[in-house]
């Protein structure tokens, strides 16, 4: 038995993922879907063997590949920080630190990026588990927006493809964090976390989430644990990722660049144009700024501000991997403000443009 | 138990992949990833091989686990990636990809500007485009030379044909092409789609209402496709 002493707030924890003996529905129709799924790829693939189809699907391979090779070293590494955060953060720290202030927790995660530096594919696993750990729904989603925005890597990126333009890194940054903790408020009104979240349980007896007490264990079995956990993570989440990326690949095979230029006339249809455009190129936040400076002769600068925003917070790839952690509500929330207020805050960056001349 | 046996599969599959990719097939990643990159590929190999030594110490504890049939396709998409790379092996960026990324509508183009005071430029040898773009009046006059992916473009004049190379920012995911004219002699013939080598004087050449760098051909030859084929940032 353990002599931990119980928990100041015994509010219910969610619990990532528990492997059960039958399948619900919903992974019925998941299992529906991804057999549609892996027939659809292979008919791709089997396409790709006749003349007519060889250069699409070569291009489509090629991207696949890329944003795989790129993406998955990311999302294990943010696996393996969730299962060591699983293990040894304890939950009397999560409990001062950010629940018993969960309006102070959703300022204080927005910036957390400075100190967890992940970028979009590692974040979702380490949200996972800092749902797990108790820690608000608010702050988590801060720090999911803010996390691959609000981060020393994406804007010393930012900062060598825009040549140093200062102002442009600190409206990134600003603006990332600004709707980010907005969001995280309006998130923390809007849903209760049972309703949020998926694997909704009640509090496990141990430190984690799967109900194990490796609190006490030796060094090298807390590490096995928290490995235990990181491989869940993976095969939680991977499978959402290899799709994202699927997707991904193939709308930046058929999408053409120059088509978004002929947008550039209105300031506000350029700045749909190129959120559009960041959800479906799927792009790291650490490369997407060297993308958004080549349009930077032909688009507003509040345009090419939106892309940077948006692609970090919402893309395919990352819609696919909420599905890991969130219910469908609380991502078609995602996809209703998310946008509304990467759009609000670049039309609001436009017109102080046009103000000041 | 044989779906615990299935997880060690792919996660072993998904480390050998990654492993042998940066030690033995440099030739493909090089297409595919920045070398600047690569180290993440061996991370990931060293968490996979950790993930799969802790699911086989776990095999015993799983061994009366009821069977979760509905998690195979989810462990087959986990594989898929390896399958496309036999396609992806042989596959090469094109014309078409070119037309897709670039802003290259010539109505669309304009040469970059440098805001950094421009170092001299240096002649030794291949001059890569993004060196030369990042620095055009440095050149301006001089014998460069290049190497570049040549493309037939209808809208350029008969004894123009654009070249052009990738510059790679982080993945081939992310790449954007560069690009400059070269001009041949009259009664000349440049294929189109082929890596060539390419030694003239470097000009601007102003049509259209654009400016794009034009290399006047003093000597050039076909050549094979070089192990980097990509511009690194």
């Amino acid at each position: 038995m353990s002599d931990r002493p119980a928990r100041p707030l015994d509010l219910p924890r969610y619990q990532p993922q528990a492997v059960k003996a039958s399948p619900p529905l919903s992974a019925e129709l998941a299992f529906c879907l991804e057999i549609s799924l892996l027939v659809a790829i292979a008919f791709v693939a089997i396409l790709g063997r006749t003349p007519s189809w060889r250069g699409a699907v070569d291009n489509i391979a090629i991207n696949f590949l890329a944003v795989i090779l790129e993406a998955l070293p990311f999302m294990l590494l943010g696996a393996l920080a969730g299962g060591l955060i699983e293990v040894f953060v304890p939950g009397s720290l999560v409990d001062r630190a950010l629940r018993r202030r969960p309006l102070r927790a959703i300022f204080v995660a927005g910036a957390l990026g400075f100190v967890v530096p992940v970028c979009e594919c590692a974040i979702v696993p380490v949200v996972r588990r800092l749902l797990g750990k108790g820690v608000p729904l608010g702050a988590a989603i801060a720090f999911l927006l803010a996390g691959p925005i609000v981060n020393p890597l994406v804007l010393w990126s930012t900062a060598v493809a825009y040549r140093y333009d200062w102002p442009m890194v600190a409206l990134r940054l600003c603006c990332g964090y600004l709707i980010a903790v907005a969001i995280g408020l309006a998130t923390r009104h809007v849903f209760a976390r049972q309703e949020a979240l998926i694997d909704q349980a009640a509090p496990p007896a141990g430190c984690c989430a799967c109900g194990e007490d490796a609190a006490h264990g030796t060094l090298p079995g807390r590490l096995g644990h928290a490995l235990q956990h990181a491989a869940d993570d993976f095969f939680a989440v991977g499978r959402f990722l290899v799709i994202g990326a699927f997707v991904a690949a193939v709308l930046r095979s058929s999408l053409s660049l120059d088509t978004f230029t002929l947008l550039a006339a209105d300031p506000w249809l350029a700045i749909v144009a190129m959120m559009a455009l960041a959800v479906l190129l799927n792009l790291c936040s650490e490369a997407d700024a060297f993308i958004a400076a080549t349009f930077r002769d032909l688009l507003p600068a509040s345009a090419q501000l939106a892309f940077m925003i948006l692609g970090p917070m919402l893309d395919i790839k990352l819609l696919l991997m909420y599905l890991a952690v969130f219910r469908k509500r609380l991502i078609l929330w995602l996809c209703l403000v998310v946008p509304l207020a990467v759009f609000a805050a670049a039309m609001a960056v436009q017109l102080l443009a046009v103000k000041a001349g | 138990m044989v779906i615990a046996v299935a997880k060690i599969v792919v996660l072993a599959g998904w480390a050998l992949f990654l492993g042998w990719l940066p030690l033995f097939g440099q030739a493909d990643l090089a297409r595919l990833l920045h070398p600047d990159l690569w180290w993440l590929l061996l991370a990931a190999v060293v968490v996979l091989a950790l993930l799969a030594a802790v699911q086989c110490r776990s095999l015993s504890r799983l061994r009366h686990q009821p069977s979760t049939w509905w998690q195979w396709p989810s462990l087959a998409i986990l594989l898929l990636p390896p399958l496309f790379f036999l396609q992806a092996r042989e596959a090469r960026f094109d014309g078409e990809t070119f037309a897709k990324r670039s802003l290259a509508s010539l109505e669309a183009y304009r040469p970059p500007q440098s805001t950094e005071e421009a170092p001299a430029a240096d002649l030794s040898g291949e001059v890569p485009l993004s060196t030369l773009y990042g620095n055009i009046d440095a050149y301006l006059g001089k014998e460069v030379e290049v190497v570049c992916q040549t493309l037939d473009n209808r809208q350029l004049p008969e004894n123009v044909v654009m070249c052009y190379r990738y510059l790679m920012n982080c993945c081939a995911a992310d790449a954007m092409p560069l690009f400059i004219f070269i001009r041949y002699g009259e009664g000349e013939a440049v294929e189109g789609e082929r890596w060539v080598h390419a030694r003239g004087t470097l000009s601007l050449h102003r049509g259209g209402g654009v400016t794009v760098p034009q290399l006047t051909l003093g000597r050039m030859s076909y050549v094979e496709e070089p192990a980097f084929p990509f511009l690194l940032r």
